[in-house]
């Protein structure tokens, strides 16, 4: 697919063009002096800042028992650990780096909050590492309970008996990748019907799939809710899909119908002179045309599909149906105050679509410029 | 892109086709609170997947934790005609009296399988002379106390006004919250036991009808809540915190007191059995009862009558609501605590001249969700004790 | 001639348009007459008929007032701090020759992320005790603070609402800023129009319609919010403050089982967003002379 039905006026983007005999370079233009240059850089990387830190501080934080969540939510995740000694004290160690980068082993005995505990005679912290003599104060043979890094969050919400998270995944990807498919295809049909046929109530049809944008779910879940439920389809994967498909195809038809009212009607043409029917003119010139508007409507259906709880809430009840946010929600309302697992399960929940993000983010540029610009 | 949607694709047709597998047996699907941090769900778990094995039959079980949108959830199925098989749902309360005619009576389950003998708790009879449910487990609601706090300040329990005023200025003063509350999660529990010390306990149960008298211990409970309040009983953050942070500064130590139901002390960790009591709230009013609390009977397992029709789930549904309700899962599904917690607990039942059933249990949900987002108002004064309470009676609280 | 046959109609716009029809224009008209009745419970039978008594009903909620205030106050806060900050940020990458790529990537990145997990992540910022950002306060030695409180509740929920779609005009408006074609600025440059002036005068006339577009989008995305709100603020905490339309919405058509007046909400929640963005669409257009 070639670029130009996308950005049909592209610029040289960074180049700099010397063609026109100016003392000044038309692009990127006149904010040569550096320090504006600068500035213009903090403030970018600021905003860059606000807009990763958040997940970094998670990522960070899923590795930590919650005490140090609590305690201490910046340091790195490094090595932490605790041992119950044989008087029901917690001695707790932790390996720090000195101001040589050495490692410092520093181990006191402290209380499960991490309060370190008080020699109450002397008053310095009680150590639970004699340096003299190399040895621990307190029992070796005690359960170790590492506080950081660990994997324990990750394994709690994995394997916990309330939420299954790899059947969240596996509904999920159901639920989005049918949604995302069938909003694809019907919201090209839509646009090329619209745009290649004519017929009676035409406009009244486009008139109302622009209405359906203002259409938020809230007006319309509580009948349709009545109707999945006399349909049988309640609890079930294909409520939502439907749902969320017809709730989708009036974006993704805005977005198409600018995009394929533009393409060029020569190569159809052609074909039909070759003697292709409508549908082979569809499948075989059109829809492969419409490629980077297509990947748009895919990235934005499958991530508003992905992450869409209200829908998903009202229309799914057991936990086997349930999509990964959905768990999400429930986890949190089990275990709201271990703050180390909540923060592993938003990485879990958040992990699949960035991954997929990353690997399309270059198609949502091109896409929007396709349609939601120009539409 | 191509490569990626083929991919996602057949991922999509391969989980699919997954889901769609048969099952041998029947499919029953349950519905309860024994979710989320509901000490009993292990076992409620591990009693449905022993009843999968012997059974051969298939459950399908969609728990929550209790709470309004559960509620709302279970009787809106009803109506819509989508409800489980077996249940575990409030009895004798405003919220069955909808699912009547949608559920069997035990008796009626009796007469078809005598060699069950199911429990006909009669506690649980409803306005038509039926019993529809069979009770697991009977709750009471007090004040919890972290004992061992109280010991370290050289308190004395709050089982009077003055004694509670006291303990609430000392662990303020030393960085404690006194009370853990959430107002804008769970007032439930906080507002009965207000009403409860601020009158006696005929008037916490009088069902005024609208247009009625607003019963004066309403009121002044209210203030109660109020007053609490003004005495800094509360966190600076009562008004937005939740349920699940506050009930956690309780078992960490960090707060003094709690109002919770029976099913908090499951929740209580062994080492702390003998460091937690629970007793009556204290009474405000001289005609308030002291020793009266909240408690009672209020939920039991239902057979409805939709699996009841289908001959085909019929008899495995009648073996699941025997075996779930069996002498062996009760002990099962019981409250397993001891220590301090449980004595102090047994005194404070058996010493109880009155145990009100709470009023939340009866009236409309549409009243009650009034009242509940007023808590916070009432609590921090911006809204009129003696208008929420009217407009709760005259809103139809009781039909 | 190749579309003259109007049989293919059949394939191509019936099977789309009826699933809009059956689970979009249906339930839509259909939730307008709930709105007109009595009803309990989400599948409760509609009872008797109330005409526009919820409507009514709604200029003595408090709540309801709360609600539409907060739904507006964020429609204002989303075009000028969303859309706003969008246009310089677009403005911004758009000047400079490396890391175009690296930014537009890294905006992005709060769109892609389920507001659930959003709104969790910034639960676990605003905790009072252990929370990230009391424990930044406690590394300058400050006291802790309430952030939920009555009087900033409402801006701390509107911070992760505002920032999770900047990104989202941020594209918009950069794609509209790389398709303005390259003549415009050589003849405004032999003009003398630099800097700022330029701006003002050549850049933002041209991307017009992509600002106009940008704030129709998010007034929409506005008034539909409910994630967040709903994760951060659960029952408009504090005392109700922070209900938005749809958490409103939400409250009482599925906690306190009142079907006709949720109804009645969503429809005001329509009825609003078409009227005011509609509003602002002319008003914009206007701003901006009908030619340009």
């Amino acid at each position: 697919m070639n670029q130009q039905n996308v950005k049909p006026k592209k610029r040289s983007g960074t180049a700099l063009n010397f063609q026109i005999p100016q003392h000044e370079t038309k692009r990127p233009k006149e904010h040569q002096n550096p320090i504006g240059k600068v500035l213009i850089y903090v403030a970018l990387c600021i905003w860059a800042f606000t807009t990763i830190f958040p997940f970094v501080w998670v990522l960070n934080n899923s590795f930590k028992d919650s005490s140090l969540v609590i305690s201490d939510s910046f340091s790195p995740a490094f090595i932490e650990r605790m041992r119950y000694d044989k008087y029901g004290d917690v001695a707790r160690e932790q390996v720090l780096l000195d101001e040589q980068g050495r490692l410092v082993y520093d181990a006191y005995l402290m209380d499960e909050n991490g309060q370190v505990l008080m020699d109450e005679d002397t008053d310095p912290p009680l150590p639970a590492y004699d340096k003299v003599n190399g040895r621990l104060m307190y029992d070796q043979n005690s359960p170790e309970v590492v506080l950081s890094p660990t994997w324990r969050n990750y394994v709690t919400a994995f394997t916990n008996p309330n939420v299954n998270i790899l059947n969240g995944y596996k509904n999920s990807l159901i639920i989005s990748g049918t949604v995302m498919l069938a909003v694809m295809l019907l919201a090209t049909m839509i646009a090329f019907a619209l745009s290649r046929y004519k017929f009676p109530g035409q406009g009244i049809v486009r008139n109302m799939i622009v209405a359906a944008l203002m259409f938020p779910a809230f007006s319309t879940i509580v009948p349709v809710y009545r109707m999945v439920v006399n349909i049988g389809l309640f609890d079930r994967l294909p409520s939502v899909i439907l749902v969320q498909t017809a709730g989708n195809l009036a974006f993704a038809t805005t977005v198409m119908l600018g995009f394929v009212a533009a393409l060029p009607k020569e190569l159809e043409e052609a074909a039909f002179m070759e003697g292709c029917g409508p549908f082979q003119v569809f499948f075989r010139i059109v829809l492969p045309m419409c490629k980077p508007a297509l990947a748009t409507v895919a990235i934005f259906t499958f991530l508003w599909s992905y992450n869409d709880l209200f829908v998903q809430m009202i229309l799914l009840r057991s936990k086997a149906q349930m999509p990964v946010c959905a768990i999400l929600r429930e986890i949190s309302s089990i275990f709201g105050t271990d703050f180390g697992l909540m923060a592993a399960a938003v990485v879990v929940v958040v992990v699949p679509v960035l991954i997929i993000y990353i690997a399309l983010q270059q198609n949502i540029i091109k896409g929007l410029t396709a349609g939601a610009v120009k539409g | 892109m191509k490569k990626t949607l083929a991919l996602l694709l057949t991922l999509a047709l391969c989980l699919s086709m997954g889901t769609f597998a048969l099952a041998d047996g029947v499919t029953l699907k349950t519905v309860s609170t024994f979710a989320g941090t509901d000490p009993a769900t292990p076992q409620y778990n591990a009693i449905l997947a022993e009843y999968e094995q012997e059974s051969g039959n298939k459950v399908e079980d969609a728990s929550a934790t209790s709470d309004e949108a559960w509620k709302a959830g279970v009787l809106n199925d009803f109506a819509a005609g989508n409800e489980a098989d077996i249940m575990f749902y409030f009895a004798a309360t405003a919220d069955s009296e909808p699912i009547l005619d949608k559920v069997v009576s035990i008796q009626e389950i009796n007469e078809a399988y005598p060699e069950l003998n199911l429990t006909v708790n009669e506690l649980l009879t409803e306005a038509d002379g039926n019993v529809y449910a069979i009770p697991v487990r009977s709750f009471w609601e007090g004040l919890f106390v972290n004992k061992d706090l109280f010991d370290q300040f050289d308190l004395e329990l709050p089982t009077d006004w003055a004694k509670l005023e006291l303990a609430v200025a000392t662990f303020k003063e030393n960085g404690i919250v006194p009370i853990a509350v959430s107002l804008s999660d769970i007032p439930h529990y906080i507002l009965e036991f207000c009403i409860l010390s601020a009158g006696p306990a005929s008037e916490h149960q009088a069902k005024p009808l609208s247009g009625e008298a607003v019963p004066e211990s309403w009121i002044k409970g209210m203030e109660v809540l109020r007053k609490l309040n003004e005495m800094g009983a509360f966190a600076e953050d009562v008004n937005a915190t939740t349920e699940t942070i506050t009930s956690q500064l309780f078992r960490d130590k960090k707060a003094a007191m709690q109002l919770d139901g029976s099913w908090f002390a499951n929740g209580l960790a062994q080492e702390n059995w003998d460091n937690t009591v629970v007793v009556p709230f204290p009474a405000t009013e001289d005609d308030a009862d002291p020793t009266a609390i909240i408690g009672g009977t209020s939920m039991g397992f239902y057979m409805t009558r939709k699996a009841w029709d289908d001959p085909a789930k019929r008899d495995a549904a009648v073996q699941l609501l025997a075996k779930l309700t069996s002498d062996d899962s009760v002990e099962r599904m019981g409250f397993v605590f001891g220590g301090e917690l449980l004595k102090s607990a047994k005194r404070m039942v058996g010493e109880a001249k009155a145990m009100c059933t709470p009023i939340q249990d009866m009236i409309d949900t549409e009243v009650r969700n009034y009242w509940f987002s007023q808590a916070p108002a009432l609590a921090d004064g911006t809204a009129d004790a003696t208008e929420v309470m009217t407009k709760v009676v005259n809103d139809g609280a009781y039909k | 001639m190749l579309y003259r046959d109007r049989r293919p109609l059949l394939v191509f716009l019936v099977p789309a348009f009826a699933l809009m029809l059956v689970m979009l224009y249906y339930p839509f008209v259909l939730n307008i007459i709930n709105s007109m009745f009595e009803i309990k419970g989400m599948a409760g039978e509609p009872q008797a008929f109330i005409g526009i008594q919820n409507y009514r009903d709604m200029f003595s909620d408090p709540t309801m007032a709360i609600s539409i205030q907060n739904s507006l106050k964020m429609m204002g806060l989303t075009v000028i701090f969303q859309v706003g900050l969008a246009l310089v940020l677009a403005l911004m990458v758009d000047s400079i020759k490396k890391g175009q790529q690296f930014f537009r990537v890294v905006f992005f990145f709060p769109i892609v992320i389920s507001a659930t997990a959003i709104g969790l992540m910034f639960n676990l910022f605003y905790i009072r005790d252990g929370g990230m950002l009391n424990q930044i306060l406690g590394l300058f030695g400050m006291d802790p603070v309430f952030w939920l409180d009555k009087s900033t509740a409402f801006t701390m929920v509107a911070i992760p609402v505002l920032w999770q779609y900047v990104g989202f005009y941020f594209v918009i408006v950069l794609t509209g800023l790389s398709s303005i074609p390259e003549d415009v600025y050589e003849s405004a440059a032999i003009d003398g129009a630099t800097g700022f002036k330029k701006t003002f005068y050549i850049t933002l006339p041209l991307i017009r319609d992509v600002l106009i577009t940008c704030a129709t989008l998010s007034i929409t995305g506005a008034i539909k919010v409910f994630d967040l709100p709903a994760v951060i603020v659960n029952n408009g905490k504090p005392n109700g403050l922070t209900y938005f339309l749809g958490t409103y919405m939400h409250n009482q058509t599925f906690v306190a089982g009142n079907i006709d007046y949720g109804s009645a909400i969503a429809v005001v929640i329509v009825l609003l967003g078409v009227i005011i963005s509609q509003t602002v669409n002319r008003l914009l257009l206007r701003v901006g002379g009908e030619d340009a």
